[in-house]
This record gives C-alpha cells, sequence and structure tokens, in this order.
C-alpha cells in the first residue's frame, strides 16, 4: 500500500512507456510523451482522486496530449487516407491468410490509423487492458470500444497486406452492419 | 442460428468471452466453417504484442528515472 502516488507513477512508467512508443513509434517521440504526460500528472496531482485507478488517469493524460499533438502538427501519417480506403473495400469479405503480423508492421499500421484507434491498439493490444477497463479510461461504451478495436484491427491486417483484396469468403455476420 | 458479429469474433481470438458466448460462437464456426478464418485476421493483430516490451527503443528515460524521482 502506497501513499505518495509520485512513487506509483514511477512504477508505472515501463507501461506508460510501451503505450507511448506504440503511439509515437519513434523512440524520441515516445520519450516526450512520457515525460510531458509525467510533468502534465505531477503538476495536476491533487487532481487525482485517491483510490482511483492511477494508470487509468495517467493513460487519459497520455491520450489527452497526443490527441492535441496529433490535430496541433498531424505529428504521425495521414490517418485519412486509409480509413477511407477501408470504407471503401467494404467489411463483407476477404480472403484471410495465416500470415502472423510482424511488430514493424503493425508499428507501421499504427501509424496511419486515426488517433482514436491508434490509443485502443495501445491500450488493449499493447499494455493488455481488457476492453472494459479500456472503455473505464476512455469513458466509452464497451460496446464502442470493441467495434472501434475490430475496426483498427481489420486496418492494420489490411494494411500489412495489401495484396489481399476483397474475397470470396462472404460473411452472412456482416450483413446489415454494412451501412453504419 | 444467432448471429455472429466481428466484434465477437475478436472478443474469441482474443480469449475474452464468457464461456456461454465462446459456446455460442463455436457453435456459429462449426456451422459456417468459412468464416473461421476471419479470426485470424484479430490473432494476426494480437500476437505480435505479446511479451512486447518496447525494449528496441533505446530510452533516454531508463537512465534517468532512477534518479529523477
Amino acid at each position: 500500500m502506497k501513499s505518495d502516488p509520485r512513487l506509483e507513477i514511477v512504477d508505472f512508467l515501463p507501461r506508460l512507456r510501451r503505450f507511448s512508443y506504440a503511439l509515437t513509434g519513434d523512440s524520441d517521440k515516445g520519450d516526450d510523451l512520457v515525460q510531458e504526460t509525467c510533468a502534465r500528472a505531477l503538476s495536476r496531482i491533487n487532481q487525482w482522486e485517491p483510490g482511483t485507478r492511477l494508470d487509468s488517469w495517467m493513460f487519459r493524460i497520455a491520450q489527452n496530449i497526443w490527441l492535441d499533438q496529433r490535430r496541433a502538427h498531424k505529428v504521425r501519417g495521414d490517418s485519412v487516407d486509409l480509413d477511407q480506403a477501408y470504407d471503401i473495400a467494404g467489411a463483407d469479405g476477404r480472403e484471410v491468410t495465416e500470415h502472423r503480423l510482424t511488430l514493424q508492421e503493425v508499428s507501421k499500421g499504427i501509424a496511419v490509423l486515426p488517433g482514436d484507434q491508434q490509443v485502443l491498439i495501445a491500450l488493449v493490444c499493447v499494455d493488455g487492458l481488457s476492453y472494459k477497463e479500456a472503455a473505464e479510461v476512455l469513458d466509452i461504451p464497451i460496446g464502442t470500444v470493441m467495434s472501434r478495436l475490430a475496426r483498427a484491427r481489420r486496418a492494420l491486417y489490411d494494411f500489412a497486406n495489401p495484396e489481399i483484396e476483397n474475397a470470396p469468403i462472404k460473411l452472412e455476420t456482416r450483413r446489415g452492419q454494412s451501412n453504419r | 442460428m444467432a448471429k455472429v458479429t466481428d466484434e465477437m469474433l475478436m472478443a474469441y481470438a482474443d480469449g475474452a468471452l464468457s464461456p456461454l458466448a465462446r459456446a455460442k460462437v463455436e457453435a456459429f464456426l462449426q456451422a459456417h466453417p468459412e468464416v473461421r478464418g476471419r479470426i485470424e485476421i484479430f490473432r494476426a493483430t494480437g500476437a505480435p504484442f505479446r511479451g512486447y516490451t518496447g525494449g528496441q527503443w533505446r530510452s533516454r528515460f531508463q537512465r534517468i528515472s532512477k534518479t529523477s524521482f
């Protein structure tokens, strides 16, 4: 049981670092995000409510800084192209092959995702939070977490497998969802 | 048969379903084996991160974090 939240912040640093590197894809930018997140957290440490999760609070701070940076500088890629390409391609069916993506592939793929999808990949796939925990961090419904995350992962998969076109697999399960 | 969404397939691949929901998905996959391959999308995009430590990046923070707090 720790009484000093600053010690909890130190314990949280490795997770924050992974999260930041996943988002920025870059050692220097990742460190900058870690540092800025810690600075902001420490300057507002009295706003953190004891008894609530410090990691969720820190992730929220990091997320806000990251999304602000993206808006201000477009620090990573242009998120629009892939997203639109995905919409055009449609989700109804495609051939899926046994191709485990490499970390490098997914890292490059993350760069072109929209910011809100990047954050979810970093929270769930990288940090290992459950969908429910991610929903609490972001203060959004769990259904939104799941649909956004599934969308992000389809996009990552397509990014790493550009040769895979729409294909014969017809998915009954997606009919009726196509015009959301 | 109940519909199975991409979100459920993702949760299935992530091992995040309750036993009941898991059984539903498995029953659906038995009846629709062509959907099975789709799970690969979610396996392929979850697996690379397992055990990922961010260690391939050299962090200046690693050096200073011991002393700055």
